[in-house]
């Protein structure tokens, strides 16, 4: 039995045969991840920061993070004092409001 | 560190830094004159662009008037204060004694609001036509919306 079965098994061959383009095409999805790769996000952003050893790129990206800073505080600071303004309105009525004066007294 | 880390970094520190500075430049003289113990009257002076004579004229107005206002408050919260104590010793029923601390009260808040408005008026009057208008506008917007009880001042006012 043991021998019949090594027999078959001498005898059997497998006539399997690569596409032609099998090599081409593991090159092809090969390159094809690499790229996508290239192109994902943080990828990118190393790219951009990369840039920055540029003293052209340098000098545009302070400028523009110190125009950003002065920007939000002008308008921060806009807010604040205009609360400070109304605060200081209301001080002024309640300094001549006696009723207020009553309310707020223990 | 990367010569392009090192400048994302300073930049960033840079952008910050801006940033606190100027706010606080920006932001310094109302804080420091919000912190001064006359800083309602400073308002007012710059509000209202007054000279240095209406100035000094307003704030002897508004001395003369403290003394008044301290006074009707201290009638408001007695009168405040009984009317509280009758309306506890009347139980559910509208008693004499009870009416006659609520008319007392009334009384008492009627004279406060014209000792009040008196005031204004006589500030308004150092103004400039102009800035005079428009405190008295500024005030009645003020006083209507500070509370219930300020909006009787409103057809006063017109």
């Amino acid at each position: 039995m043991n021998s019949d079965l090594e027999q078959k098994l001498k005898a059997w061959k497998v006539n399997a045969e690569a596409p032609a383009r099998f090599r081409a095409d593991v090159w092809q999805r090969i390159a094809a991840r690499e790229a996508a790769r290239e192109q994902s996000f943080t990828h990118q952003l190393a790219g951009w920061i990369a840039l920055l050893a540029r003293p052209r790129y340098a000098i545009a990206f302070a400028t523009l993070m110190l125009s950003a800073g002065i920007a939000t505080a002008q308008l921060q600071a806009r807010e604040t004092n205009t609360e400070l303004w109304r605060s200081l309105q209301s001080r002024y009525v309640t300094s001549i409001d006696p009723i207020e004066h009553a309310q707020t007294m223990p | 560190m990367s010569k392009a880390l090192r400048v994302l970094l300073l930049s960033l520190v840079a952008g910050f830094s801006a940033y606190c500075v100027y706010l606080h430049f920006a932001t310094k003289h109302l804080e420091k004159m919000a912190a001064s113990p006359d800083a309602e009257m400073q308002w007012l002076r710059h509000e209202f662009h007054l000279t240095e004579a209406q100035f000094k004229e307003i704030m002897q107005l508004h001395v003369t008037y403290e003394s008044t206002c301290e006074l009707m408050c201290q009638r408001l919260t007695e009168s405040n204060v009984h009317l509280q104590t009758m309306f506890r010793a009347a139980q559910g029923t509208v008693t004499p004694e009870l009416t006659d601390a609520m008319k007392e009260s009334s009384a008492v808040e009627l004279e406060c609001r014209q000792a009040m408005l008196e005031h204004i008026f006589a500030v308004s009057r150092v103004m400039s036509p102009e800035s005079g208008e428009r405190y008295r506008a500024m005030m009645e917007t003020q006083l209507v919306q500070h509370g219930g009880s300020h909006t009787a001042l409103a057809p006063a006012m017109k």
